[in-house]
């Protein structure tokens, strides 16, 4: 594990159920206005290459295994950033019959962006607060480690879980 | 030869911000058959209407999509206001036609950088999405949001937009004009760009219409389908509006007509901020909605469907929209059959899929 | 020697690389490209430079919490239920995490004591949760005094309508013909705008005298002696229910007799005192 991840944090973006709002905003993050890759931030396809997972919109019954996979694919240490107000609580559409609520619901939340649709600036602001969880989860980590390997055996155990996870998906299909 | 492998495409996917899934079926190279499987964005916003009342179901309508947020909202209210037999002020409709375009031209602006993105052209998306910027500022300035306006009611505006912020829009958009043609240029002329969107995916106007295409998609297969024609809403009859049509049906066509409707676009606004009435934007409207209504609006993405029946109360008894990637979703799924499959991600984005109206 | 032939050709070959295309004008984008290298940054550097917000732009929802009268049409009007109102703890609540900044709540404030600021709400770890205490005691807020229910004093009232128009809970229903007026109490927020608005000052919340309306000189229809008129429209302007023309270049002044409620404030306001009732 470098000791610079969280110089350069790696963030995937999956859309739970929002309405595109967010999602354009996480886009103009990149772009030339906002540029976040001026800080090393870079958005990725790949879970297993991230280390800060960006979910906009509410999670709802189907989508709830997708984000739960994505979770559990990406390395230790992680962070969870909840875009909108959608992904914080389920906003607007809380008392839809089929929305669960916000992500907290499914997968554990690091930091909550509100508005609607979530600003570039707050957005912005939301990573860089994450990072600070990011590095405190890592050095739990670091002094966990020498006493047990349990970080490892979770790691392995996961990896197991999102391999049966896969194949009983493939299997539905 | 000939084995078959089927690869699934989503619904997390670095070319499209919006899950889809779909199940590609390969011989080779090619694709032979396309299956969509949609719902990863389904809320079930509509059955809202039975606990939100009639002005808070606005809200809730224009958060459909954020992309085309003004046009839902608009063609929510229009259909409840049709309901209850009022008709809003002259300058609210003025500032509402203003404002959709404005909506057209982020929305395509946004594509034309997403379609970059897809063919691997990253400055150029860059580029689109810095000019885009422009766009969202003035839709900051005369609204206060920037993707979603909340500004539309039932019976007018919230906000009056002032003569001299129209005409100030007025000036950017026509400055914008030289930056934005500089991008299109690119688009329309680089001979990397053609090599990746000339002759793929032809769509003919006979399957153009039997798949019912709607909006770019339909008019650059020479369909002459466009709701601000038709259909009498907002001031489009007094702005002297024409389609634009393209014959050939490619990704290139498709394109072309989506770049010439940001012009028409900036041409009809200013247009409409020439000839915009003094007057008040809103209006007292009843407390509570009888009857039903059905409205047709033209979003960037094609034709919108909007029904909207009264309880006699406050609240709706059913609402229900009808959204144009629902029915590009076919003329789609034709085109994929027979690609390559590296030219997938330019197929599936030149329909400028909106997964989010799709599935609501 | 065959370095030097070799760096030559290296350096032939890249220009003929870079130029031909770019003489063939095969890269359209070339243009673009170099231009941009001499222009400004048009990144915002945002956090090191905060970002300037427009008038308009909606971030958070504030409170002025001593004009606030816990009504709860906020509350009501809410289409995410973020906010809450509790009149008797004296509490205004709002879920940060959930309100979606559409500025409903601000349109229908009966006291405008809501606000919509420019700064969103700073992300955090934790769903942010604001409470605001108010005045409980709605006293020093209504104008009237008192805190029962809404009353209307039906020997002065002329059923004009102004009080259900004002109402923003739609809790009034007034008959001009029937010479009705009635009042919803389930849905009166007693927020007083009604009895602010009522020209003759017939309304009170009970447990508090009506204050004193001013008694109207006459009972019969609104007259102006047009002899003194100027024509100024002060009258017309103050009139409560629009039933007043005037116009001063064709020196026209008329009553609308259905719609004129025999308030007497344009008989108060008139600077020349031509008007009588």
């Amino acid at each position: 594990m470098s000791a610079y991840v969280t110089k350069s944090p790696w963030v995937v973006h999956y859309d739970g159920s929002s309405c595109n709002g967010c999602d354009i905003e996480v886009l103009a993050c990149l772009t030339p206005m906002y540029d976040v890759e001026r800080f090393g931030i870079i958005n990725c396809g790949n879970p297993k290459h991230a280390d800060v997972f960006l979910v906009t919109g509410s999670v709802n019954e189907q989508n709830k295994g997708i984000v739960k996979q994505i979770y559990e694919q990406m390395p230790e240490p992680k962070v969870v950033v909840a875009v909108g107000i959608c992904a914080c609580s389920g906003g607007i559409f809380k008392d839809c019959y089929n929305v669960l609520g916000g992500v907290d619901q499914v997968i554990p939340v690091d930091a909550y962006v509100p508005g609607c649709a979530a600003r570039p600036e707050a957005i912005i602001d939301a990573v860089v607060k994450g990072l600070g969880v990011l590095q405190a989860k890592r050095d739990a980590m670091l002094e966990q480690k020498p006493a047990e390997e349990a970080p490892a055996e979770e790691a392995v155990e996961e990896t197991a879980e999102a391999v049966e996870e896969v194949k009983e998906e493939g299997g539905e299909e | 030869m000939g084995k078959r492998t089927i690869i699934p495409f989503g619904p997390q996917h670095p070319v499209l911000p919006e899950p889809i899934h779909l199940d590609l079926v390969l011989e080779d190279e090619t694709v032979v058959e396309a299956i969509p499987s949609i719902g990863y964005i389904h809320r079930g916003l509509e059955k809202l209407c039975e606990i939100k009342d009639f002005n808070q179901m606005v809200y809730v309508i224009e958060r459909i999509c954020g992309i085309c947020s003004f046009g839902h909202g608009w063609g929510a209210v229009a259909s409840m206001e049709g309901a209850m037999g009022v008709q809003a002020p002259e300058r609210a409709e003025y500032l509402r036609t203003i404002l959709h375009e404005l909506g057209r031209v982020h929305s395509h602006l946004l594509w034309l950088g997403l379609l970059a993105d897809g063919f691997g052209f990253e400055s150029l998306f860059n580029h689109c999405w810095r000019i885009r910027e422009t766009v969202l500022d003035l839709f900051e300035k005369n609204t206060g949001g920037r993707v979603i306006f909340s500004i539309c009611k039932v019976g007018g505006m919230r906000k009056d937009i002032s003569n001299e912020n129209l005409k100030e829009m007025k000036e950017v958009l026509e400055g914008l004009k030289a930056e934005i043609k500089e991008i299109t240029d690119v688009f329309i002329n680089d001979a990397s760009v053609q090599n990746r969107m000339v002759g793929v995916g032809v769509l003919t106007k006979e399957e153009a219409e039997e798949l019912c295409a709607v909006g770019p998609v339909a008019r650059a297969s020479g369909v002459p389908q466009d709701i601000r024609m038709t259909d009498n809403h907002g001031v489009y009859g007094k702005l002297g509006f024409e389609p634009v049509l393209e014959e050939a049906g490619d990704c290139m066509a498709r394109t072309v007509v989506r770049i010439r409707e940001v012009f028409q676009s900036i041409d009809l606004i200013s247009a409409a901020i020439d000839q915009i009435p003094d007057g008040p934007v809103d209006m007292k409207v009843p407390n509570k909605i009888e009857g039903e209504y059905i409205t047709r609006m033209e979003q960037p993405r094609g034709e919108a469907f909007y029904y909207a029946k009264g309880a006699g109360t406050k609240f709706l008894k059913r609402m229900r929209v009808r959204t144009p990637t629902n029915m590009n979703i076919p003329a789609m799924v034709k085109t994929l059959a027979g690609a390559d499959l590296a030219d997938v991600p330019m197929l599936v984005l030149t329909i400028d899929p909106c997964i989010s109206c799709t599935e609501r | 020697m065959s370095k030097l032939v070799i760096l030559i050709v290296i350096v032939v070959a890249a220009l003929v690389c870079l130029a031909v295309p770019y003489l063939l004008g095969f890269f359209k984008f070339s243009k673009t490209i170099l231009g941009s290298m001499f222009k400004k940054p048009s990144t915002l550097m945002y956090p090191v430079k905060p970002r300037e917000w427009q008038e308009r732009t909606r971030g958070a929802v504030g409170i002025n919490a001593d004009d606030c009268i816990g009504c709860g049409m906020c509350a009501r009007a809410c289409p995410t239920n973020a906010i809450e109102v509790d009149k008797n703890g004296g509490e205004w609540t709002i879920q940060r995490m959930q309100c979606i900044q559409c500025s409903a709540c601000v349109d229908c404030c009966p006291k405008d004591c809501l606000t919509m600021e420019n700064l969103y709400t700073i992300p955090d770890v934790v769903k942010v949760v604001d409470t605001v205490e108010i005045p409980t005691k709605k006293a020093a807020a209504a104008p009237a005094g008192g805190d029962g229910d809404l009353e209307c004093d039906k020997e002065t009232c002329v059923y004009c309508g102004l009080c259900a128009k004002a109402c923003p809970a739609d809790a009034l229903t007034v008959d001009r013909k029937e010479k009705t007026w009635e009042v919803d109490k389930e849905a009166c927020v007693k927020c007083g705008a009604c009895i602010d608005k009522c020209p003759k000052k017939s309304l009170s919340f009970g447990g508090a005298a009506p204050a004193a309306a001013e008694e109207p000189s006459g009972d019969g229809t609104l007259k102006c002696d047009l002899e003194e008129c100027v024509y100024c429209g002060l009258c017309a302007k103050n009139c409560p229910a629009e039933a007043l023309t005037v116009d001063r270049k064709e020196k026209v002044w008329e009553v609308d007799d259905e719609a004129c409620v025999k308030c007497g404030v344009c008989v108060d306001k008139c600077p020349k005192k031509c008007l009588t009732l």
